[in-house]
């Protein structure tokens, strides 16, 4: 059996390496990689060449899955992992194989005999399922907005942003320096688009980060009133329904 | 109605010490799983070197679990703290990865928040590629004017983004519950660089609220 790891750390590597041949001194390690640059270089040339990959998440360069956006591999797979929520149930619903790091020789004899059990059933479309699983369980959100001022266009980090808030049907985003810039985006949209451990939809007018909240008042039995920097022109009020998500999301 | 007065500082003294215990969580998982993996190996091939791991790995966790709030420590304390959790990445990412301490002795007693040096460290790490053809490597100097310099070779990965991440913004407010002087953040040519003030030994928190 012909074997390929990918992984960044040289010592896991290693070790991986001695439970396989402890597992079966027959199977032969073509390469240890580090970096999906040089993966999708052996890949390319000698995949037909394997039989079985252990695949680390994170490697020197970037995430293992960019090797898929570059080829089609035909190839089963083993991740590894050291810790992942996100991978462990996206491996569950699709019963495709990984292993825990550090890798115990139990762990890795019962994935390598029921990768054996599986192979005939195994497909290029479970790949792609997992695939997806794991990217939808992993959101992306905006990083950065591009603005127009005049006749410049640049861009604002979200991490500039102190809060947006909406005037007559347009929206408006306010740089903690105290920029009031017109985006394209309903405050609807943006509270989808921006990650929510950052942002508090305070009510319909609002959407607040955290770090523009100086300071939280108790406005009467079922309010409370925000003090923002920079200041906005009306005041910041959140209503009684929102009382415990907003508290909920600050002690998160 | 409640008076500003009776409402002050209790909500965002909540905030502050949820987000230190945050902090503090993000650090284990990952890294300890990592950490046994590279052990697991290094232990037939250098038991050695495994001995001092391990040390350095009980003095990571040790300080982890001493820093019960975030309240500030001495530069020397977590310079100690930065030692060994770089020993660590060191042995993990051999010839690929380097922390240089280059701290003047005189500002040891100067303070700062915990774990400031090591989110700095990981920072480097999650937002820039490393290989033995192109080490990346982290420099964490003093400068006269009491500041610190934590700076890398900028390396960046395509994934994750190159924006400011939850570590770094986290310090960023962190520090701006204590002190007025901002920490900033730079690219400097080739160098990504933070640069953190150092507060006096018996610094009294600001009345940030």
């Amino acid at each position: 059996m012909n074997v390929l790891i990918i992984e960044d750390e040289d010592l896991t590597a290693e070790r991986l390496e001695s439970l396989l041949l402890r597992y079966d001194s027959g199977i032969q390690v073509l390469d240890k990689i580090p970096s999906v640059r040089e993966a999708i270089e052996f890949l390319q040339n000698r995949a037909q060449e394997l039989d079985l990959v252990f695949m680390d998440i994170h490697l020197e360069d970037d995430l293992c899955f960019r090797i898929f956006d570059q080829i089609n591999l035909q190839v089963p797979i083993i991740f590894t992992t050291a810790f992942d929520e996100y991978m462990i149930r996206a491996f569950r619903v699709n019963s495709i194989d990984y292993l825990l790091k550090p890798v115990s020789l139990e762990g890795l004899t019962a994935a390598i005999d029921k990768f054996k059990s599986m192979k005939r059933q195994f497909s290029k479309a479970d790949l792609d399922t997992l695939l997806m699983a794991i990217g939808q369980n992993k959101p992306e959100y905006k990083t950065r907005f591009m603005v127009t001022v005049g006749t410049r266009i640049r861009t604002i980090e979200v991490a500039e942003v102190a809060y947006f808030f909406s005037e007559e049907k347009v929206t408006f985003m306010v740089t903690q320096d105290g920029q009031r810039l017109p985006i394209d985006y309903s405050l609807d949209k943006l509270t989808t688009m921006l990650n929510p451990d950052d942002f508090f939809r305070a009510n319909r007018q609002f959407l607040v980060s955290l770090s523009c909240i100086k300071n939280i008042h108790t406005y009467s039995q079922s309010k409370l009133k925000l003090e923002l920097a920079p200041a906005p022109k009306p005041e910041v009020f959140i209503g009684k329904e929102k009382i415990t998500p907003f508290k909920s999301w600050l002690d998160k | 109605m409640i008076s500003m007065s009776d409402s002050k500082d209790i909500l965002p003294n909540v905030h502050f010490q949820a987000q230190f215990a945050a902090l503090k969580n993000q650090v284990s998982p990952h890294f300890l799983f990592n950490s046994l993996s590279v052990l697991s190996s290094l232990v037939r091939k250098d038991p050695d070197l495994s001995e001092q791991f391990i040390d350095h790995m009980a003095r990571v966790y040790r300080y982890l679990l001493e820093q019960k709030d975030d309240q500030l420590v001495t530069l020397g304390m977590e310079l100690d703290f930065a030692r060994s959790y770089a020993f660590i990445q060191e042995v993990r990412f051999a010839r690929k990865f380097k922390v240089l301490f280059q701290c003047d002795e005189s500002a040891t007693k100067r303070t700062l928040l915990p774990f400031t040096l090591q989110l700095l460290i990981e920072n480097a790490i999650r937002h820039n590629r490393m290989s033995a053809s192109e080490p990346l490597t982290v420099t964490i100097s003093t400068r006269t004017d009491g500041q610190l310099v934590v700076s890398n070779n900028l390396q960046i990965r395509t994934v994750p983004d190159r924006t400011i991440p939850q570590g770094l913004s986290s310090i960023c407010q962190r520090y701006e519950m204590y002190t007025d002087q901002v920490v900033s953040v730079e690219e400097i040519a080739d160098q990504f660089q933070v640069t953190v003030p150092l507060l006096p030994p018996n610094y009294e928190r600001a009345e940030a609220f």
